[in-house]
């Protein structure tokens, strides 16, 4: 009878030892790469697309030098995916890029697992729709002047003596905005000027806006500024 | 009831009288402030474009009559595109906000200093934002602090071409001298020997 409850037992203690193995994930980029982190499964569904990730951190961190002017062009879903295993050397393996503002270790790991799962142009649900921009303080702000403008023009930036909030602009002795005059307002003097004074600065490889952006920014001035 | 508007009355007068200007920025940020002001007006082309393309020197006061002028800046070009000497007057309120512009024959015509890449504009706001940059060195605060006019000149430092911005400060005997290269990149600075 003990042999038996010998037995049973050390079949039971070898069956849970047999049934507490795992799977380890592959990663793409080889042993000794970093995780950056996995994702959960509604951003799986609803953020792994090139819209999400374009909008979050190409636009931001990186089309603001990488644009039509720059050597390495981010800004076109084609261009990004023939250069996928350059930003991944860039950001990932050596950490030279960007090279103004690192990414958070949240956009990194977005990145890294976009990038991991072939950066595909669409996610298996459709993503949010992006509000467009309008002509708002606030819209400007989060379509063109954060994005584009303040990788220079923060506290720490070469920018720093123009900040662009909008009280900033008001009051900014370059009348960088004259609510009503859009043709005089310094802001749409520096975005459409043809020289090396524009803004954003072609000889850093910034683009320049589009001219419906600049439109945009136009009707916002001209309606008061608010 | 009289002597509540009595009180009222030299409230109001005394709120006159002390409504004049209290400068709040120093000259040398007008002069900076002047250079940007020129650019701006030849974007807009309000004024001949040797304002910006040939300065020669600003001159900059601050103005003690009542609000809301607080500031004069005179910039001097040495070859307007018209042929005749030109100088323009700017006006500044205490924060350093235009206020005016006035194009008045008169100063001098002299040689064309062909500045390139960078205009002469330029030139002089580069060397205008390492006074900016630097008040609060021992060496610059003065010129920072009590600044009274720049002159753009050509000079040779080791050889090479450079943008010369000689900034006289009212408490000083001495200029400062501010090497800028062509490119607009600083070259260095010195107190004239």
């Amino acid at each position: 009878m003990n042999f038996v409850f010998r037995f049973f037992s050390l079949a039971v203690i070898a069956g849970g030892l047999i049934s507490c193995n795992y799977t380890r994930l592959k990663e793409p980029t080889g042993s000794g790469v970093q995780n950056f982190g996995d994702l959960k499964p509604e951003e799986k569904l609803s953020m792994m697309n090139y819209s999400f990730i374009n909008s979050k951190i190409l636009q931001p961190k990186c089309v603001s030098c990488h644009g039509s002017s720059g050597d390495v062009s981010l800004e076109s879903y084609d261009s990004i995916k023939s250069n996928l295993s350059k930003i991944q050397e860039a950001v990932f393996t050596e950490g030279t890029m960007p090279k103004r503002g690192a990414l958070t270790s949240e956009e990194k790991r977005l990145l890294w697992n976009w990038i991991r799962m072939g950066a595909p142009m669409q996610s298996s649900k459709p993503p949010p729709e992006v509000e467009p921009m309008i002509a708002t303080y606030e819209s400007i702000r989060s379509h063109i002047i954060e994005p584009k403008c303040l990788t220079c023009h923060n506290p720490a930036g070469e920018g720093n003596k123009v900040p662009l909030d909008r009280q900033g602009l008001l009051d900014s002795p370059l009348e960088l905005v004259l609510p009503g005059n859009a043709d005089e307002s310094g802001l749409i003097i520096a975005l459409e000027r043809k020289d090396d004074k524009r803004m954003p600065p072609a000889k850093e490889g910034y683009s320049a806006l589009k001219p419906e952006q600049i439109q945009i920014i136009r009707e916002w001035i001209n309606n008061g500024a608010n | 009831m009289k002597t509540t508007l009595l009180l009222t009355a030299i409230l109001f007068g005394s709120q006159l009288a002390f409504a004049h200007n209290d400068p709040t920025i120093s000259t040398a940020k007008i002069t900076e402030l002047s250079a940007h002001r020129a650019d701006r007006l030849i974007a807009l082309g309000k004024i001949d474009g040797a304002f910006v393309t040939r300065t020669e020197a600003i001159e900059v006061t601050a103005v003690a009559g009542p609000a809301p002028v607080a500031y004069k800046s005179i910039v001097s070009q040495t070859q307007p595109q018209s042929g005749q000497p030109i100088q323009l007057e700017l006006q500044f309120d205490h924060d350093g906000k235009p206020l005016s512009f006035k194009v008045l024959s008169g100063g001098t015509a002299g040689a064309d200093m062909m500045w390139s890449p960078k205009n002469a504009g330029e030139l002089i706001e580069n060397g205008m934002h390492y006074v900016l940059d630097n008040s609060s060195d021992a060496m610059i605060a003065p010129y920072f602090k009590d600044f009274t006019k720049l002159v753009l000149i050509k000079g040779t430092l080791t050889g090479k071409d450079v943008g010369l911005v000689q900034v006289t400060a009212s408490s000083q005997a001495k200029r400062l001298n501010i090497y800028v290269n062509l490119d607009g990149t600083l070259n260095s600075v010195a107190v004239e020997p």
